[in-house]
């Protein structure tokens, strides 16, 4: 089995539904002949001609408008917001428009599209090139939002999303994108969307992550081990739909657990899930409910030594998971 | 001085680079900022610049060579002036500007730059750190804000005068609203941790007198009939951890004890039922509450239960009850039951047959020195059983306002922990629905259950082999065969029976 970066299983599986369909397009801004600024459209344009791989204008609100435009017309769509940090313009396309359209015609107008865009921070990227979205996306019932933080989840998850009826939001984590490798099979698979995975069992506490994060949690957890402590992680793949029966499983089994997410913490995901957890596993649980999580505060810093203090590094999850198991 | 060169950062998400050609030799001179070596990555080719002015000594990285970001690839021998300028430096210069350097990448050199051509303002909402609000301005605002709040609760007194004094409640009020996030008061610091002689002295009380019993330990606890102060804690503050019980309920368990109550390990607990065939049917999901009485009604399976039940004649209940119940629902505003009566007379009873007020300890039989009496109460999403502890030393009527305030806390959901916790007896009063017969499950661990049923008028044979007819009442119970026999429980409905028939229109219920 071939191993890959996340980007080239991105970019892979880019290539692949192209293949197979010929309704899937790219569009976004520098993704024909400049490949994308991380590349992960490389070689596209020479493959598919500037038809089905469109250079855009530098505005997201029309990227999203021409790709639902183009998605209820029948065709399935691959939007590429540059950086997440540039999707702002597009959210009343997608959120107040895309996420809706199905719902407010009874099912008569379905909206393929998929909206792929690299986020997250840890790569000196500053303000303007480091945020986390998905909480605002995860909140709108009506779209899907995916994060993988495999290559064998990224391709499996990123046909699935191009083949889903409906809008998907489809982050991919830009540090993860060459510093995780992983074995693809070579061809078609997918993998359904809304199912986490346990991706290390445990049985003393549960660590509940997704994206580049969940890569810190089982370093983490590798730590804890040495500790002692064994630590399971579960990785949600997306945040909407939430898999609530597999994080409820291992929390009922480990009695403890924690959310490591690097966006804010504050209405993030792992608010979403602890609340879950208060839900289905109260009589189960052992500790409060603890989350590490990105800081409170108005973006990612751009000096190095801020940066790895917003960041829920291995170390401070490993802090956490100590606290958490010591209560 | 020879310092190592390190490949710097290139771009965000870029890890590695190739090395490719070297501009530079071993032993050639360099001015700071030369390239000295060509590198590839798969988004960007570069030259790395020289960090300082000197002779290149080693090559580290050949060509060819993939190396990760921040790896060195070659030595440099810097000249003595930059030496010497670095000397002045207060810590090693060379680490500083080398990672300086390592980090600084094409494309994040020019945000920067490009952000500070662009926009040079100052951020529109400084910290509040820098601009305190002048003291007086936010004194008004705190006035203000116990003026609000005071208004609010005028029957407990104007500023200064209620217990709290005056300082408390505008510090509990603004607290939350004073500041933007960034300001926010630091969070107190944690307590010290104790030290170990603190941690030995096993008098030391924890903080805030008991520690936290969390719901999982509190369950564990409950199934099992353990009393959570008596298990050795280890968590902080000598808080009970699922461990620690589970190590407390592994040491006294014992082998007959294990056969009929294995305790569920958390993977069995977790395990997936097969999928079954979408027949149309409703897959109703479990609230905790339906879980929880499925796990204890499981439990109370398990138990070796039989069963007796005897007829009572309610007359004199229905007299008794009529007398009283007029004024005491006057006075107490709360309903006069025939439950009440029936408990008062089965905590009495209890009280002179110990053997049903027990449980099985699988060693030893365990009976309660007080009559802890446990409530069936149907409350919104399913059956709960408040206890009132102490019930032997309760007259009707507190027996009445204790059910009446339980049943209230059961189905408003506000019943605390201590309102559930230490049943030896449980009471159903399954006559509410209607039943004139039940075969009650024992509430685990407890030695017996018993049922009141509905008062019905039937044709009964009285003295004197007359047919007449009687309001009558049947009391069912089941109780733990392992605990006692038929006669102990035949004894107990004996009792109560006498009791209940006892009862007149002038037996005082205080």
């Amino acid at each position: 089995m071939p191993t890959l970066t996340l980007i080239e299983a991105v970019r892979e599986a880019l290539r692949e539904e192209m293949e197979r369909d010929p309704s899937v397009f790219v569009m976004g801004e520098d993704v024909g002949r400049r490949g994308g600024v991380f590349l992960a459209t490389q070689g596209l344009v020479d493959e598919f001609g500037e038809e089905r791989v469109i250079d855009t204008p530098l505005a997201e609100s029309s990227i999203a408008g021409i790709a639902m435009g183009a998605a209820m017309a029948g065709m399935r769509p691959i939007a590429e917001m540059q950086f997440a940090d540039f999707i702002w313009p597009a959210m009343n396309q997608i959120v107040g428009e895309a996420a809706r359209a199905r719902y407010g015609t009874y099912g008569g107008v379905h909206v393929p599209m998929v909206v792929r865009s690299p986020y997250g921070g840890h790569v000196r990227g500053g303000l303007f090139h480091s945020q986390s979205v998905e909480a605002y996306f995860a909140h709108t019932p009506g779209l899907k939002v995916v994060i993988p933080a495999t290559p064998y989840d990224a391709k499996g998850l990123l046909k699935a999303a191009i083949r889903d009826d409906d809008p998907v939001i489809f982050l991919e984590h830009k540090r993860a994108y060459r510093s995780v490798r992983g074995d693809v099979p070579d061809g078609d698979y997918t993998l359904p969307i809304g199912a986490a995975e346990v991706k290390r069992e445990g049985a003393d506490a549960t660590v509940v992550s997704y994206g580049l994060t969940l890569h810190y949690t089982l370093q983490a957890a590798e730590t804890l081990a040495q500790e002692g402590a064994s630590v399971e992680v579960v990785d949600l793949r997306s945040v909407r739909p939430l898999d609530a029966e597999t994080v409820l499983r291992s929390v009922r089994k480990t009695n403890r657990a924690l959310i490591a997410h690097e966006d804010n913490r504050t209405g993030g995901v792992g608010a979403e899930v602890s609340a879950i957890i208060m839900e289905g596993a109260f009589g189960h649980l052992d500790a409060p409910v603890m989350r590490c999580a990105g800081l409170d505060i108005p973006a990612m810093p751009f000096a190095p030594t801020l940066e790895s203090a917003f960041m829920p590094t291995a170390d401070k999850i490993a802090a956490a998971l100590r606290e958490l198991l010591a209560y | 001085m020879p310092i190592i060169i390190q490949l710097p950062q290139v771009g965000e998400s870029v890890t590695e680079g190739v090395i490719g050609k070297w501009l530079v030799g071993v032993g050639q001179r360099v001015e700071k900022y030369d390239p000295i070596v060509e590198v590839t990555t798969d988004k960007v080719s570069m030259e790395v610049p020289a960090p300082y002015a000197g002779a290149l000594t080693r090559i580290i990285a050949q060509e060819g060579e993939a190396v990760p970001m921040g790896h060195p690839i070659a030595e440099i021998e810097i000249e003595r002036n930059a030496a010497l300028d670095d000397a002045n430096e207060p810590e090693p210069p060379v680490d500083r500007e080398v990672e300086r350097r390592a980090r600084i990448g094409e494309f994040l050199v020019e945000q920067a730059n490009a952000g500070l051509k662009i926009d040079p303002r100052p951020s529109p909402e400084p910290p509040a750190e820098s601009e305190p609000e002048p003291p007086l301005d936010r004194e008004a605002e705190r006035r203000a804000r116990i003026g609000e709040f005071l208004e609010d609760v005028r029957a407990v007194g104007p500023t200064g005068s209620g217990e709290g004094g005056a300082g408390r409640p505008d510090a509990a009020l603004a607290e939350p609203q004073a500041a933007p996030v960034l300001a926010q008061p630091a969070p107190p610091p944690p307590a010290p941790a104790p030290t170990d002689a603190e941690a030995d002295d096993e008098t030391l009380p924890s903080e805030g007198g008991e520690s936290i019993v969390s719901p999982l330990v509190r369950r564990i606890a409950q199934e099992h009939g353990v009393d959570v102060s008596e298990v050795h804690g280890t968590g902080r503050d000598r808080r009970v951890t699922r461990d620690d019980i589970f190590a407390h309920l592994e040491a006294r368990r014992e082998p007959e004890l294990e056969a009929e109550h294995t305790i569920e390990s958390p993977a069995e607990q977790a395990q997936e039922e097969p999928a079954e065939p979408d027949d149309g049917s409703l897959k109703v999901a479990l609230t905790p509450t339906r879980r929880a009485i499925a796990e204890r009604m499981e439990r109370a399976g398990q138990i070796p239960a039989a069963w007796a039940m005897v007829e009572v004649d309610a007359t004199g209940l229905v007299a008794a009850r009529s007398a009283h119940r007029e004024a005491f629902e006057r006075e107490r505003g709360a309903p006069l039951t025939y439950l009440a009566f029936a408990a008062h007379a089965t905590a009495q009873a209890l009280g002179s047959h110990p053997a049903l007020n027990a449980r099985w300890a699988g060693e030893h039989v365990k009976q309660y020195p007080t009559v802890n009496l446990g409530i069936a109460v149907a409350a919104n999403d399913g059956l709960i059983v408040p206890v009132i502890h102490g019930a032997e030393r309760l007259s009707v009527a507190d027996l009445a306002s204790a059910i009446h305030v339980l049943a209230q806390k059961a189905r408003a959901q506000m019943l605390d922990l201590g309102d559930v916790q230490g049943g030896t007896f449980t009471l159903n009063n399954t006559g509410s629905f209607g039943s004139v017969l039940s075969g009650p499950l024992i509430n685990h661990p407890q030695a017996a259950i018993l049922t009141t049923e509905a008062i019905v008028k039937r044709p009964v044979v009285v003295a004197g082999d007359a047919i007449t007819v009687r309001p009558m009442m049947n009391l069912c119970a089941a109780f733990d065969h392992r605990v006692c026999d038929g006669v102990e429980v035949g004894a107990l409905l004996a009792e109560v029976k006498a009791r209940i028939e006892a009862l007149t229109a002038v037996t005082p219920i205080r």
